[in-house]
């Protein structure tokens, strides 16, 4: 009889995927227990039962007491104890008890990560017991290819990752204590304060991230432009136009400006000298997760989290690597040849991976950031039937990233030519600057994702003679720096420590599903505004990225075993607790002050325009209890000064233009339905602008 | 008691007429007035119409720039 192994993954596609590989003819006994994928591999003597997982079956929970706070006793339980919504994760586990029995080794064979490895240490410790835990050995895989995972099998560690378990153990509950003691005295301020009932949740990730947008948005608005100037210059040389560059970019003075320009105006400037440079350019390193996400927002502008779930998916279907990595390295032990000869079969790469094939020596580009892990983000060679959309480009980025790292250096020519000017007595200087790409280099395998700059010269020459065609100082102003985009905030997080590869996209998520900030700028609302300014005031430690950055620090000496659990839930604790204390001091006024944010915040996506039936109300949208339908009503209409009201379509989203229709003096509102655009409308439908047309609603 | 910012629901800063952020709009427009100065020879009152009326100033800015003007049309 053979030895039985139970084989735990992290998700039901891994599961399958492991199986397959796994069994001696590729030919796994698949079955379904409700709902829950179970797969029966035969491999040498053994008996693999695969068994998947669906994520964390085990979370963590209060022990008894009431929804208030402090709260620092908590146990792990069953996901589908401490959540409803997790219901689906009980058949899981049932399915696992039963397909442990008999086994009598046991194999963690999750994502390589804290996450993954803490996944099954807590299935192993209480779905097949303490005993279960001595028995088992880690697979430690960073792609889903048969290959990888067979060499993951005959080399597997002979016990689990306890380090790493240790540190994804207390990340779980240093998080859950802040989260669930912070969300629980926001949204009780907010409840005792008005009676009104909204999670308000921080955490000491969150709170940081918060701070910044905040603050950013402070520069924004305190943002006071100032003038200068910029001289325009362009010259004509064998009939083309080419731009000159004054000395200074920036003149802070009109009459300097002007100085200039009637200094310089109908002469003709000569070229002193004429330099040229070559700059090598070298190849980009291969993406880490967040360099992904970032190049991903730049060229497509897709969002953090749209990114990530393409690149899981196309990790699950085993085209590339394990996405949630830091490293920007390719380790030697990558079959960096095996992979571009895998390329090579996709019509758009053969000639690319063609030509780096032809190189005796291939030799990845590697970046700064490590991760023991994981190797940086790259295709496994193994080629997709059909990918369209979002994965076919996120996939098409990283073999183009993955190919330009491992080809040479680009080569540019710069040139940049000296104009001076003699007027009234002095020099005026200008530059005519152009470049030219000499050797293409990585450039032709990262096309269409890198953008030429700049364009070539035609030849000059020392004491040619370059006649102004144009001449003229412009106007402008300084600008307030940019807010935040996903892609933006998520490198500053990176930078200063704050979360990890796998809990930033989270992070970011939860800011715009709390109603903190809004828009793809990232803008911050009042309500985010009020929770930020109220927790600077009594409890500016959570706030604090010094805080946070220490916790990390201690979470990195968890996983090297130089520090413990109990010390970092001890710290917390201490933290938390004159935290805490500060914060109920002012429980009242602080959940007034959120209650006036929510109103405020309310009455602005409710605001349509000014009235145009009495001239000082505004209208605003109104719900029918009754009816449940909305409509425009005006905000003089209780002080009985007002009757004017307007039907509204009743289905998409209605927003303001703080446009007044040219017609008839009604406002014009925004309509956007879910896929479609949105489209604007004047609100009134007797609007003579209307007539000989008809409407829906 | 403490009084109301005159220019949002925040509160006043101690010795302030504005809240937090109005006073650091305030600070920001006094600092460039400066700039503005040596730049465009403006005045006081030409500097605050310029900046209520560019779409680069922060909207505490022109909060504070706004309620500067009216008040100065109020005293004379």
């Amino acid at each position: 009889m053979k030895e039985r192994i139970l084989v735990v993954c992290e998700k039901p596609t891994a599961a399958r995927r492991i199986a397959h590989a796994l069994d001696d003819d590729g030919a796994p006994e698949a079955y379904d227990e409700g709902g829950v994928p179970l797969f029966i591999a035969g491999r040498g003597d053994f008996e693999l039962v695969v068994v998947s997982a669906l994520g964390h079956l085990f979370s963590i929970a209060q022990d008894g007491g009431k929804w208030t706070y402090p709260v620092y006793k908590y146990s792990w339980v069953p996901a589908h104890d401490a959540d409803k919504r997790q219901a689906r994760t009980k058949r899981f586990i049932q399915a696992i008890e039963r397909a442990s029995k008999g086994a009598t080794g046991y194999v963690s064979a999750c994502d390589l990560d804290m996450e993954g490895s803490l996944i099954a240490y807590m299935v192993l410790l209480n779905v097949c017991g303490e005993g279960s835990l001595n028995e088992a050995k880690r697979m430690r895989y960073s792609t889903l290819t048969e290959r990888d995972l067979i060499r993951a099998w005959e080399g597997m560690s002979p016990t689990l990752d306890y380090p790493l378990i240790e540190a994804g153990r207390t990340r779980h509950e240093v998080d859950w204590l802040f989260g669930i003691n912070l969300t629980r005295a926001l949204s009780l301020s907010l409840k005792n304060a008005s009676g009104i009932f909204k999670t308000l949740s921080i955490g000491r990730v969150q709170g940081p991230t918060l701070n910044f947008v905040k603050e950013r948005e402070v520069e924004v608005k305190t943002h006071v432009p100032t003038p200068f100037w910029v001289i325009k210059a362009e010259t004509t040389i064998e009939g083309r136009r080419i731009p000159l560059d004054y000395t200074e970019a920036r003149i802070g003075k009109k009459s300097d400006a002007r100085k200039v320009v009637r200094a310089c105006q109908g002469k003709d400037g000569v070229i002193s000298t004429v330099s040229t440079r070559r700059v090598e350019q070298p190849p980009p390193p291969p993406f880490s997760l967040g360099d992904l996400q970032r190049e991903a927002f730049s060229k497509f502008r897709y969002t953090p989290r749209t990114t990530l779930n393409s690149a899981e998916r196309l990790y699950l279907s085993t085209h590339i690597s394990y996405p949630r990595t830091s490293s920007q390295k390719i380790p030697p032990t990558i079959d960096v040849r095996g992979i571009l000869e895998g390329l090579r079969r996709r019509k758009e790469y053969t000639r690319l991976a063609a030509s780096l094939l032809k190189e005796s020596k291939l030799r990845p580009m590697q970046g700064a950031k490590d991760d023991p892990a994981h190797p940086a983000i790259h295709p496994t060679g193994t080629i997709p039937g059909m990918i369209t959309g979002v994965d076919a480009r996120v996939y098409d980025l990283i073999c183009r990233r993955f190919m330009a790292s491992l080809s040479g250096p680009a080569l540019r020519e710069n040139v940049s030519a000296k104009v001076t000017v003699d007027a009234e007595g002095s020099n005026y200087a200008f530059f005519l600057r152009g470049t030219k790409l000499v050797e293409d280099g990585w450039i032709k395998f990262y096309e269409p994702y890198v953008k030429e700059k700049g364009s070539e010269l035609p030849k000059l020459s020392k004491g040619q003679k370059v006649p102004f065609a144009k001449l003229r100082s412009l106007e402008r102003y300084t600008k307030p720096p940019a807010r935040f985009n996903p892609g933006s905030l998520l490198r500053l997080m990176e930078d200063e420590g704050l979360g990890t590869k796998a809990t930033r996209t989270d992070i970011v998520d939860t800011l715009f599903k709390r109603g903190y900030v809004k828009g793809s700028t990232t803008e911050i609302t009042d309500l985010g505004f009020t929770i930020i300014e109220n927790l600077e005031r009594y409890v500016p430690d959570i706030l604090s990225v010094e805080m946070t950055r220490s916790l990390e620090e201690d979470m990195g000496r968890i996983q090297r075993g130089e520090f413990s659990r109990a010390n970092a839930i001890t710290k917390t604790v201490e933290v938390l607790e004159s935290t805490l204390s500060g914060f109920k001091a002012h429980e009242v006024r602080i959940g007034s002050e959120i209650s006036g944010a929510i109103t405020r915040e309310e009455e602005r996506s409710s605001y349509l325009g000014r009235c145009p039936g009495c001239g000082d109300g505004h209208l605003r949208i109104i719900v029918n209890k009754k009816t449940g339908k909305r409509f425009a009503g005006c905000s003089n209409y209780f002080a009985g000064k007002c009757t004017t009201s307007y039907p509204l379509p009743q289905r998409g989203r209605i927003t303001t233009t703080e446009i007044s229709c040219s017609e008839c003096g009604a406002p014009i509102i925004k309509a956007t339905l879910r896929g479609m655009s949105p489209w604007e409308l004047c609100i009134n439908i007797d609007c003579p602008s209307k007539r000989g047309g008809s409407t829906d609603e | 008691m403490n009084r109301g910012c005159p220019l949002c629901w925040r509160r006043r800063e101690d010795g302030s007429e504005y809240c937090t952020y109005h006073l650091a709009a305030q600070k920001n427009l006094l600092n460039a007035f400066r700039d503005w100065q040596e730049a465009l020879e403006l005045e006081w009152r030409d500097f605050l119409v310029v900046v209520v009326a560019r779409q680069e100033s922060g909207e505490w800015v022109k909060d504070v720039a706004h309620h500067l003007l009216e008040k100065e049309k109020k005293g004379g």
